[in-house]
């Protein structure tokens, strides 16, 4: 759930970064920035993804470890 | 710059003229992915008793051969498409001020309906036979949209050299046929020798069809390391091609 909302947050965020880019910036420039920004928000899908999976279950176990002597 | 009105246009076109003035019409465009699927799930699973190594299960390798060619098609059909767009749509690169590059988007958005409809269908195949989605399945859009990316960039680059050089759309199908049994799709990796075990590797299409594979088929992560050097290719690939097309974009008009 947390990855999901997470990918998405993200997604939007570049969404609106290119956007903007490609509305602010004039002549051939704004394809190769296109390109940059293409990369980054691939790269941080596959970096974030699994992170934002990890920190899911992370989280998860700790909140059961406090709230509950069972796990412990 | 960017005429997304066009670009849009040309795509409901493309994918409508498919199925211009048959009786069914758009019908075919959910009774094709229909039959493909039967195909790879019901003949090579239950027909034809294939099965994948380790999987007992009747459907394991239909579901390894389907994310395994949904997406080679996809890929496949938007680089040897792309390769011959500006000789294809000289009319409109001649009358419409427009990016050419733009119009390799068009195929790609095409192809893209096509995926979707068929993965569509295969995800309720799968839910239909009690499979269980695990949330690395959020991560094939971004799958999808890299391996276009990819073939975007070689698409672009082919189709700007096709224009000097005709002959670079049959090169580039013979380089297709050949990718094609280059990359696991219908067979497993395991049974390749060695020595092209450690080739296939730098096979970008591998990289790809590879991260499907573990996500549906072995329930395991893609990986990640990978999928990022593959992004940063990519995009490296990306960038020269379009350098190259703006260096020759004026030769590349004149020749048109």
């Amino acid at each position: 759930m947390m990855a999901g909302i997470g990918i998405l947050l993200w997604a939007c965020l570049f969404l609106g970064l290119t956007y903007a880019m490609w509305k602010s910036i004039e002549g051939y420039t704004k394809v190769y920035l296109l390109i940059a920004f293409s990369a980054l928000f691939l790269i941080g899908v596959f970096v974030l993804f699994p992170y934002l999976k990890g920190f899911t279950v992370a989280s998860a176990q700790q909140g059961l470890m406090m709230f509950s002597p069972y796990f412990r | 710059m960017l005429n997304l009105s066009l670009i849009w246009e040309l795509t409901k076109r493309d994918f409508t003229e498919q199925f211009a003035g048959s009786a069914l019409g758009m019908t075919w465009a959910v009774v094709f992915p229909v039959i493909n699927l039967a195909i790879y799930t019901i003949v090579f699973g239950q027909v034809m008793g294939a099965r994948l190594p380790g999987h007992s299960g009747v459907y394991a390798y239909g579901v390894y051969v389907t994310v395994g060619l949904v997406p080679w098609i996809a890929f496949q059909n938007s680089l040897s498409r792309s390769t011959s767009v500006f000789l294809e749509k000289k009319p409109i690169i001649s009358k419409v001020r427009t990016s050419m590059p733009a119009l390799l988007i068009y195929i790609s958005l095409s192809e893209s309906i096509t995926f979707v409809i068929t993965m569509s269908l295969f995800l309720l195949f799968l839910l239909l036979t009690g499979y269980s989605f695990r949330i690395n399945l959020l991560l094939v859009p971004f799958i999808y949209f890299l391996q276009q990316l990819f073939a975007f960039g070689v698409g672009l680059l082919a189709a700007t050299l096709n224009v000097f050089i005709r002959d670079f759309k049959q090169l580039i199908g013979i380089v297709l046929q050949l990718w094609f049994w280059f990359t696991p799709i219908v067979y497993v990796r395991d049974i390749l020798p060695d020595a092209m075990k450690s080739l296939i590797r730098f096979n970008p299409a591998y990289v790809i069809i590879e991260s499907y594979q573990r996500i549906f088929v072995f329930n395991a992560e893609p990986a990640y390391r990978t999928l990022i050097i593959m992004t940063v290719v990519t995009h490296l690939i990306l960038f020269g091609s379009y350098a190259v097309f703006r260096a020759l974009e004026k030769d590349v008009r004149d020749f048109l």
